[in-house]
């Protein structure tokens, strides 16, 4: 094999073999580290919400009539345009809901069972909706029943409430799994709500805490505040249709406001938004990156060829195949290619440390550093191919020519 | 001379083409990567109000009950304080200038016929907000402590909303009718775009100024039953009839509280004072939990907040990163391209040129790719930086976040000129130590 000449060749250009050393150790430890923030983000961009997503569109309305302002009234809007909106065909269900699920953020409380000290409770994000939630929502009963009309509370004042709870929100308040039907203080120690049900999973992005999972659900009548939102399920092949149809069906029930629908999909980009960038942003990043090293390696191989001309045209003249040429320029480069994977595993997993302290950065796993080295080996190889196979196709008569 | 040395240089870069693109497009990828990085942190990280900001203080209390956790961090008091409070505050003359931070909503009624009308975001402040952020008016003013104190309906609007409603002509003293009511124009704001939106960034760090500032008080008012807009967290029921009383008695915390202390003595008086204020609100059987309350510098509170994210940091040692691989990159690049013309050096050697002059003509070329480099790298991070303006949702970054000003433009050239000569010295080394004897009798 050729690994000694290669070797004592590149101990002769030691400037040379460290600048590629350096350039290749540097880039695989950012591309680990990107490859890791990208993992992270990942994760939770691709987390199961629990809700039928792709069905669900959500109208928004801003009215600006009179007929708004009494709750009475804007109440009779809404239940009548839900009823008009369930009648149509192809749509699920419907329903108002408060805050928007997946926007990132929204309204939140302390639940505790009762009897435990605010510091013992758990950290929820709460929604008010109404009997045809967990249908609208595609989420899953596991557990107890769903909201019936007699759960709607009939005043604002505090009263006992049914409540349903997420798995998540119930394991953490009652490890034991007794969760339904206990007593929960919501707010007040006095006027304990209660778990009547418990839905299998819900996830919405609330600045990326366990909370997001623990979610809880009040039944409502109406949408008490500004904006009023219903979020309407269809079936897969009416979705467009009805898209593009509901805002006027309701418009014609009463004009004065401004009717908007959007899809749950839009929504959820929007609450996972800073991630989002980040992760296409990185991405560019390692893509450039490796472009980059790739020329750079190229770039190298490409002059070293031009000055090892006439040594190659003498090898081939005493013998060597075209393959010979290849393999030594491919074998040369895939040396520096590992020592330089040795350099970046370390200096990656010290940046990565750096990080971890600086960004909130999750420590790397086995998996990303494995498919970085292979990525960055392989595109290392390919970069060195082209200008390599140029060296096959030097004449051993080059050999004779310019002695 | 110097001229000289760059039309070589000049002559050696269109000699070679390919290569001479290749070491500009690689140390200009490098400089786009690091300064958009750099430029994104540099306008989030930056400091609205240089020549101010150390006296600027934002107010927090922990009036909180004992028997729940408001949401926040452990420790620190909540990030709002409520409207009883910021009275009980506003008491104290120590500041020179006080206001509360809050944001509603309400329909915007326009006279115009070509608009519909809809929804304008509301800047609740009191009259101090405007000289206290030297906040600039092209036309007319702000309303005075009296008018705020007679619930007066007056307004200032943003440059923008009136650009929209008057085409920007002067509309001080005509009217805008918000929800039931008409309002009185005092002011329209210049373009005013403070960045990040200090006063408040616990609902909007990077958006738009408000369309319309209201006297802070309107928001009590039944009639025009503004839709309170801000973050806010609250504790306990309370059994309280009408707006007003729900607003002034209630436990809500949504309220930013901002006070300017130009002298020292004056920061040790408040922080005085904001003790008092507790020790006397314990009194009257409210603030059940330890003094915990915090008057914090400007800047300070921006970071507490982390206005700019942490990740972002991260990015900026990864960008940097990103530039040392393409200025080892122009290295090897730059080494090769000058060994493959030892035939040229050994000639000019021979001929009588010196070791120092060779090697300023080899600088004078890795100068020139940096500032190619630079200018096509700053060209490529205002993309970039448009880019990634067109990924974010409407209305949470405004453009300004995303356009790279002269500074940046300043450290691109000057990151790619120092990248190059850096990465230039060594294989102008080279250059300059090839053998002419060697040279000339290869040829």
């Amino acid at each position: 094999m050729e690994i000694g000449p290669i070797f004592r060749s590149m101990a002769r250009n030691k400037i040379g073999v460290s600048l590629l050393l350096v350039e290749v150790g540097v880039t695989l430890a950012i591309v680990l580290n990107c490859a890791g923030m990208v993992f992270t983000q990942a994760k939770r961009l691709q987390r199961e919400t629990g809700l039928d997503e792709g069905n669900i569109m959500i109208i928004q309305q801003r009215p600006f009539g009179a007929a708004y302002e009494e709750v009475s009234s804007r109440m009779q809007i809404i239940n009548r345009d839900l009823s008009v909106i369930r009648a149509q065909p192809g749509v699920v269900s419907a329903s108002v809901i408060e805050p928007l699920p997946l926007q990132g953020g929204g309204s939140s409380s302390i639940t505790r069972p009762l009897g435990k000290t605010a510091k013992e409770g758990v950290r929820t994000p709460i929604y008010l909706s109404d009997i045809h939630f967990i249908e609208t929502l595609g989420l899953e009963l596991v557990a107890g029943r769903n909201f019936v009309p007699e759960d709607i509370p009939t005043d604002s004042g505090p009263a006992p409430i049914n409540i349903i709870v997420t798995q998540d929100l119930a394991d953490a308040l009652f490890p034991n799994g007794n969760a339904l039907g206990q007593p929960l203080n919501t707010g007040s120690e006095e006027y304990p709500d209660t778990i009547v049900g418990i839905v299998k999973h819900m996830f919405t992005p609330y600045g990326g805490s366990e909370m997001e999972t623990r979610i809880v659900f009040f039944p409502t009548g109406n949408g008490d505040s500004g904006y009023i939102t219903y979020l309407v399920r269809a079936e897969p092949k009416s979705y467009n249709a009805l898209f593009t149809s509901l805002p006027d069906l309701i418009l014609n029930q009463q004009p004065d406001r401004v009717v908007q629908t959007r899809t749950m999909h839009e929504i959820k980009i929007g609450g996972l938004l800073m991630e989002r960038m980040m992760v296409k942003i990185l991405l560019a990043v390692i893509v450039l990156l490796l472009f980059i090293t790739g020329i750079g390696l190229a770039g190298m191989t490409a002059f070293a060829v031009a000055r090892r001309t006439k040594q190659i045209g003498i090898r081939r003249a005493l013998g060597a195949q075209k393959i010979d040429i290849l393999r030594y320029f491919l074998l040369e480069n895939a040396m520096v290619l590992g020592a330089g994977m040795v350099l970046g595993l370390a200096g990656g997993l010290l940046l990565n440390r750096l990080l971890v302290t600086a960004a909130d950065v999750e420590p790397l796993p086995v998996s990303i550093i494995t498919g970085c080295i292979a990525t960055l080996v392989t595109s290392g190889l390919v970069a060195t191919l082209l200008p390599a196979l140029r060296s096959t196709r030097i004449e051993p008569a080059i050999a004779t020519r310019t002695v | 001379m110097v001229v000289y040395y760059f039309r070589l240089a000049l002559k050696s870069i269109r000699k070679s083409p390919v290569i001479s693109s290749i070491t500009v497009a690689a140390i200009a990828l490098g400089i786009a990567v690091a300064t958009t990085i750099l430029s994104l942190r540099h306008v989030m990280g930056a400091n609205p109000m240089p020549h101010k900001s150390e006296q600027l203080f934002n107010i927090r209390l922990d009036s909180w009950e004992l028997e729940s956790e408001f949401f926040g961090p452990p420790g620190e008091p909540p990030k709002h304080i409520t409207y009883r409070d910021m009275r009980g505050l506003m008491r104290s003359d120590i500041p020179d200038y006080q206001t509360g931070i809050g944001k509603a909503a309400a329909f915007l009624f326009p006279d115009k016929e070509s608009i519909r009308p809809f929804r304008a975001d509301i800047r609740l402040c009191h009259s101090a907000f405007f000289p206290m952020f030297e906040v600039p008016f092209q036309y007319g003013g702000a309303w005075t402590k009296e008018m705020e104190e007679k619930r007066a309906r007056v307004t200032v609007l943003s440059h923008d909303l009136n650009q929209q409603l008057f085409d920007g002509a002067d509309s001080v003293g005509k009217s805008i009718r918000l929800g039931p009511e008409n309002f009185t124009i005092l002011g329209v704001l210049a373009p005013y775009r403070p960045t990040p939106q200090y006063y408040d960034v616990l609902n909007n760090s990077f958006g738009k100024v408000c369309d319309v500032f209201v006297p802070f008080d309107l928001i009590l008012e039944e009639r025009l039953a503004f839709n309170r807009r801000t973050q806010s967290d609250g504790f306990g029921y309370q059994e309280l009839d009408g707006r007003e009383a729900q607003i002034t008695q209630g436990n809500m915390h949504w309220i930013q509280f901002w006070v300017q202390l130009t002298k020292p003595s004056q920061v040790q008086a408040y922080h005085q004072f904001v003790d008092d204020y507790s020790l006397e609100q314990k009194k009257l059987g409210l603030f059940p939990r330890p003094l915990n309350n915090r008057v914090t510098p400007m800047m300070e509170w921006l970071a507490f907040n982390e206005v700019s994210p942490p990740a972002l940091n991260g990015m900026v040692i990864i960008g940097f990163l990103f530039l040392l691989v393409c200025a080892l990159n122009l290295m090897g690049l730059l080494l090769g391209k000058f060994l493959a013309g030892a035939n040229a050096v050994g000639v000019r050697r021979a001929l009588g040129a010196s070791k120092g002059t060779v090697f300023l003509q080899h600088i004078a070329e890795c100068l020139l790719v940096g500032l190619a480099g630079g200018l096509l790298g700053a060209a490529l991070t205002s993309k970039a930086l448009r880019i990634i303006y067109n990924m974010s949702p409407p209305g949470f970054f405004h453009e300004g976040v995303f356009r790279m000003d002269l500074v940046m433009l300043g450290v691109a050239l000057l990151l790619s000129l120092l990248a190059s000569a850096v990465a230039g010295v060594y294989p102008a080394w080279r250059a300059c130590n090839i053998q002419p004897a060697v040279q000339i009798k290869l040829q």
